[in-house]
């Protein structure tokens, strides 16, 4: 079901903050991981991706954000997730995700511990 | 979260995922898109970051889409023992397995630049026609593939290549030029095809939860044949009839969240253990009410298969009338084929024995009109030798022929008269 999504980047200081609006479920998905490839190879190291409004995550999205672990961790980049979302939570806990990401209540947090990070 | 629980909701993101490849994958236009389509549905159901599925057409790459792996295009034609490895191998496999032929390893070795990177590969087969694989790294969590991965990796890859199948049908229709009409009937027989490989989708899911209960290996699919020959000689329409077949192969699936240990378990079981048992149709419910069926019956047919007309069942207690018809065809398919068959303590009843216990039962545990088309359809089964039995295969200890009808007969007589009262 190829629904409506919507990426807004924000740029905060040394940190890439991107927001993931509406479904993460088809191959439209892989423009986010698009972006976080542009900012690291960009030199950006340090993202957080806010999933506030993020309506649906299925197998395909959970691709996708698995596929943005890898390549932020193979660029020795730092990433965060904010804003879950109990059902989304709750999927990246069951399918491990949460074992490899700083997942953050609010944006403010995320921002907080990363840019300490240098 | 309690690991039952984390147990039920996997499996449920298990069975979604398959779902998001049945449904996504005919919405994507071009076959490429199809392809990526599926090797995203797969990595996200496996966890696996990096993978690729290869098609080939006599042997020839034809397509190749990849996600994460760089993979050397020229090193992937198949020749000599290579092309009989993959003509003869229909289930996928890890390779961190050691029995794999070091040829075997050596291939997949070679087509990526950092050694041992793929891990999982699954032929894409229809038949013994071989029409690629899909190849995938470590999952994530660092976990070698468990038997459950292997599992799920065979049903996607059993779907894929279904489609992988109609689009060359498809293709080689359009290039023969055929008449419209002829056109026409092959599109027909390919839906239908199709239908039945998303049965086979659900099958193979179920034979993944039987195989956990050593008792109970095949049980899921016999009940759902008997279940189907009860609906039908009922009379009921074409899709209750499907639903209740659906719902009876999936009506164990709760017991995903049951430890293997009290499955397995030869002595009685205790109190805890009983109500973790007595669980599982309501983890079947949430299992199946999650997953958008055509007919939403489905879930509720699976919640009440254990429920009693008198009210004596579980997990609600509920009677007669307000147990839906298809959970009442559950319950007396699933009770019969448990009677029949041999377990290490005891052995399975014979014909006699079972349609005596299955009497004596109706109007109190099973609904006795739904004995009687049972005993209808054993009845035609052993009178004319249906076609395909489903009833008297399954009944292992004695034979079964002739001599029995007389006793089939006043059985029926005795139910019609319970079902009258």
């Amino acid at each position: 079901m190829a629904r409506k999504l919507e990426l807004e980047t924000s740029e905060k200081g040394d940190v890439t903050v991107l927001y993931v609006n509406g479904y993460l479920n088809s191959l439209v998905g892989e423009t986010l991981e698009d972006s976080v490839n542009g900012s690291v190879s960009n030199g950006r190291l340090k993202l957080v991706i806010n999933f506030g409004k993020t309506k649906m995550i299925n197998s395909v999205g959970i691709s996708i954000v698995i596929g943005i672990v890898d390549a932020v961790a193979e660029k020795g980049g730092i990433l965060a997730f904010t804003n879950l979302s109990r059902i989304n939570r709750e999927l990246f806990d069951i399918t491990g995700v949460s074992d490899l990401v700083k997942i953050f209540e609010t944006e403010e947090d995320a921002l907080a511990a990363i840019s300490a990070v240098t | 979260m309690a690991p039952e629980r984390r147990r039920a909701k996997r499996e449920q993101y298990r069975i979604q995922a398959v779902r998001d490849l049945t449904k996504g994958i005919p919405r994507e236009g071009e076959f490429v898109s199809s392809l990526k389509f599926a090797l995203r549905s797969v990595l996200g159901a496996l966890t696996v970051s990096r993978g690729a599925i290869v098609t080939f057409n006599e042997w020839d790459v034809e397509y190749l889409v990849a996600r994460g792996f760089t993979i050397d295009e020229k090193k992937l034609a198949l020749r000599g023992h290579l092309q009989n490895y993959f003509t003869g191998r229909n289930t996928s496999f890890s390779l961190l397995n050691s029995r794999i032929k070091a040829d075997v390893r050596e291939y997949f070795t070679s087509l990526t630049p950092k050694a041992e990177e793929v891990v999982f590969v699954s032929p894409i087969k229809s038949g013994r026609t071989f029409f690629g694989f899909i190849m995938l790294g470590m999952k994530i969590n660092g976990e070698h593939p468990a038997r459950r991965d292997l599992e799920l990796l065979n049903v996607m890859t059993h779907y894929l290549a279904a489609e992988v199948h109609s689009r060359r049908v498809i293709v080689d229709v359009a290039g023969l030029n055929m008449s419209l009409s002829a056109k026409v009937k092959e599109n027909v027989k390919l839906i239908s095809s199709l239908r039945s490989v998303y049965f086979q989708t659900i099958r193979a899911l179920a034979a993944a939860i039987d195989a956990k209960d050593p008792y109970t290996r095949g049980h899921s699919e016999r009940v759902a044949m008997i279940s189907r020959e009860i609906a039908k000689t009922m009379s009921l329409k074409e899709d209750s009839v499907n639903a209740i077949y659906m719902a009876s192969i999936l009506h164990d699936i709760g017991k995903i969240a049951t430890e293997e240990k009290i499955l397995a378990k030869k002595g009685t079981l205790t109190g805890l253990e009983k109500s973790r048992v007595k669980n599982h149709p309501k983890v079947s419910y949430k299992i199946l009410s999650k997953v958008k069926f055509p007919d939403p019956n489905i879930a509720l047919f699976a919640l009440y298969h254990h429920e009693w007309v008198n009210g004596e069942g579980y997990p609600y207690g509920i009677q007669g009338e307000e147990i839906p018809l298809g959970a009442r065809i559950i319950a007396l398919a699933d009770a019969f084929d448990a009677m029949v068959a041999d377990r290490p303590y005891r052995r399975g009843k014979n014909l006699r024995e079972s349609v005596k216990e299955i009497v004596e039962c109706s109007g109190t545990q099973f609904d006795p009109k739904v004995t009687c088309a049972f005993l209808e359809v054993l009845k035609s089964e052993v009178e004319d030798g249906m076609r395909r039995p489903v009833i008297t295969p399954i009944i292992r200890n004695g034979d079964v022929g002739k001599q029995d009808l007389p006793y089939i007969k006043k059985s029926l007589g005795r139910v019609r008269r319970i079902s009258r009262l």
